[in-house]
């Protein structure tokens, strides 16, 4: 059996990031082990100033950095982090939830040259709309299997906030807005062969997440997983350090998110 | 049983005719009859005759000219509307039930309401989702709750109408579809207008009777592949999405949404032309969700349903006020729409 992996809290965490981190640690006791300091992971509150606080525990000595809920960040900053080579994970909403990697596959069988991607929240504050425009952005490079670019503010309102960008040959609209409802990601591609689907539960969630692809032939609907993506992200930091992973996490999280460095309009 | 049966015409024996109004018509069949089938195709015309039992002719005028004919139906291209309903209504029929868009313009829609006024023929645009019970139910709701959407988005996933026709009915004499746009006209403005006055449509007066009043300005619109269109407006403070597309394949969702700060509405529809019943209309708040249907009536059979409450006197016909509003918000945002593809594709 291999050993646990330590997991350092970073001082700096808020008290609820620390809950998150001490709750997800709970569920992967054969993987992590919490110590008060020097450990091989490092989690970060992804509120603060994150990548500052990542560049010095990585300074410090940390094998691996998990970032829980990453706010905007300068693309300076994230090219430093980058340029470490270590291993960085973004525990945003929605990427790592399993539902993403077991249904990618089918967004890319979809035919969709000329088509459209839709990504869509509901988010319970007006303060989380630019966050979650990327962390949809993020979420769906993951499902596309490519980068997205050209980001644009198409409408941008206090409860309201809709964003187009594309792929090299898909129209992307990520839409986020504000409501009564749990944060759960809504993603759709049409294409001239297929649509594929997907709802992605809010990041602590243990509710499975649901994705179908159908055809001419079928309706297919991925097998269910109820794993919050919290703990997926924390489980993919194991597997990252084991088996040697690259995650490219921070590199596709500079491509989606508003260079905190420059002016950005704001909803 | 009704009381009496009405005389139908169709003007048109199109698909539409032919799979919606048929088969609505014979479930209705103690109250309405179909007398009286018009279309420029004389082919067709008589062989949908023929299955209704009825006589036929291969211009409206004659049609409309039939004493038979009580309740004409207005089924032809958007083109011919505006004068065929104003020359129903000047023929003194009992109610004209036209297709959407009830015309191509404003001041057309304006004509109509002015004939309908005069003679007091009544006219209903055939706008099937709004006779939902579901939506009609969950509207009572949100309009109850005092609820205001700051986002509204109105979404249809369907396959080609053919695919659905031929679930409801087996069509006589199928109109090819137009493969490219007329000359002259941009292909990026015609999909988005297309798109709009043709798809959407269904569901705009819903999103109207959700939004608050004021000026629509388009902010984006693209046509997407195979055919549909992405459009964002604001509508006074608040924000409209449509999103149509038609594919081969896929699974058909239907939806008007709003989502207000207390809570959210939406109806999912069913597939157009098939009578599988109401659609389902869900609110929820922090607290709960509310469901509404479905039932086993569909919009179709709700729309003959009220024009026969019209005629027999059970419900009164108030001026075209709202129709034709809806008309002009149709237009504004498929002129704004196809304007700004034209634009951008030419960019």
């Amino acid at each position: 059996m291999t050993e646990p992996l330590t997991l350092t809290i970073d001082s700096a965490a808020t008290p609820p990031a620390q809950n998150i981190a001490r709750a997800t640690a709970a569920t992967l006791p054969q993987s992590f082990r919490l110590v008060s300091g020097g450990g091989d992971v490092v989690m970060i509150d992804g509120r603060g100033a994150w990548t500052e606080r990542s560049l010095a525990a990585i300074a410090s000595g940390a094998k691996a950095i998990l970032v829980v809920d990453p706010s905007g960040a300068s693309h300076e900053n994230l090219t430093e982090v980058l340029d470490t080579e270590v291993p960085v994970i973004l525990d945003t909403p929605w990427r790592h939830n399993g539902v993403v990697s077991r249904i990618s596959p089918y967004f890319q069988k979809v035919d969709a040259h000329g088509g459209m991607l839709e990504a869509r929240v509901t988010v319970p504050s007006s303060s989380l709309l630019r966050e979650s425009i990327t962390a949809l952005a993020f979420t769906a490079q993951a499902l596309l299997g490519a980068p997205i670019i050209g980001l644009e503010d198409v409408a941008a309102r206090p409860d309201h906030l809709t964003v187009f960008g594309s792929t090299h040959d898909i129209l992307i609209r990520l839409s986020a807005v504000t409501g009564p409802i749990p944060a759960n990601a809504w993603f759709r591609l049409a294409g001239s062969n297929a649509m594929v689907t997907v709802t992605v539960p809010s990041s602590e969630s243990g509710a499975s997440g649901v994705g179908t692809f159908t055809d001419a032939d079928a309706k297919i609907t991925v097998p269910f997983a109820f794993e919050s993506a919290h703990r997926s992200a924390l489980a993919l930091i194991a597997r990252v350090l084991h088996q040697r992973l690259v995650p490219t996490d921070i590199a596709d999280f500079r491509r989606v998110c508003p260079d905190g460095s420059r002016a950005v309009s704001s909803s | 049983m009704g009381e009496r049966s009405y005389g139908v015409g169709l003007v048109g024996a199109v698909p539409v005719a032919q799979a919606i109004h048929l088969p609505t018509l014979e479930r209705l069949g103690d109250r309405f009859s179909v007398v009286h089938v018009a279309d420029v195709n004389a082919t067709v015309a008589q062989q949908v005759a023929l299955r209704a039992g009825a006589r036929w002719s291969d211009d409206a005028s004659s049609l409309i000219a039939d004493p038979d004919v009580e309740v004409v139906v207005i089924g032809t291209p958007d083109r011919f509307h505006a004068d065929q309903v104003i020359a129903a209504c000047l023929a003194g029929k009992a109610a004209v039930l036209c297709e959407k868009p009830l015309a191509e313009s404003v001041s057309e829609a304006n004509a109509i309401a002015e004939a309908s006024a005069r003679t007091g023929v009544p006219v209903i645009v055939g706008t099937m989702h709004a006779f939902d019970t579901s939506w009609i139910s969950g509207l009572r709701e949100w309009d109850h709750r005092r609820m205001t959407a700051h986002t509204v988005r109105i979404s249809a996933v369907l396959p080609p109408n053919p695919w659905a026709e031929d679930f409801a009915t087996q069509i006589t004499g199928r109109p090819q579809g137009r493969s490219t746009p007329p000359r002259g006209i941009d292909p990026a403005m015609a999909i988005v207008r297309g798109n709009v006055l043709g798809l959407a449509i269904h569901d705009l007066p819903l999103a109207r009777r959700l939004l608050p009043d004021g000026p629509v300005t388009v902010l984006a619109a693209h046509p997407i592949k195979p055919w549909g269109v992405e459009i964002v407006a604001t509508v006074g403070d608040s924000v409209l999405e449509i999103h149509g597309s038609v594919g081969v394949t896929w699974e058909p969702k239907w939806t008007v949404e709003a989502i207000s700060e207390g809570g959210l509405l939406r109806t999912d529809f069913p597939l157009s032309y098939v009578h599988a019943g109401s659609g389902t209309t869900s609110i929820t708040d922090g607290e709960q969700t509310t469901v509404y249907g479905p039932h086993h009536d569909d919009g179709y059979l709700n729309e003959w349903e009220h024009i026969y409450d019209i005629l027999t006197g059970e419900l009164s016909v108030g001026d075209l006020g709202s129709l034709v509003a809806d008309l002009a918000f149709a237009l504004d945002i498929a002129d704004q729409a196809g304007e700004l593809a034209r634009t951008k594709g030419a960019a």
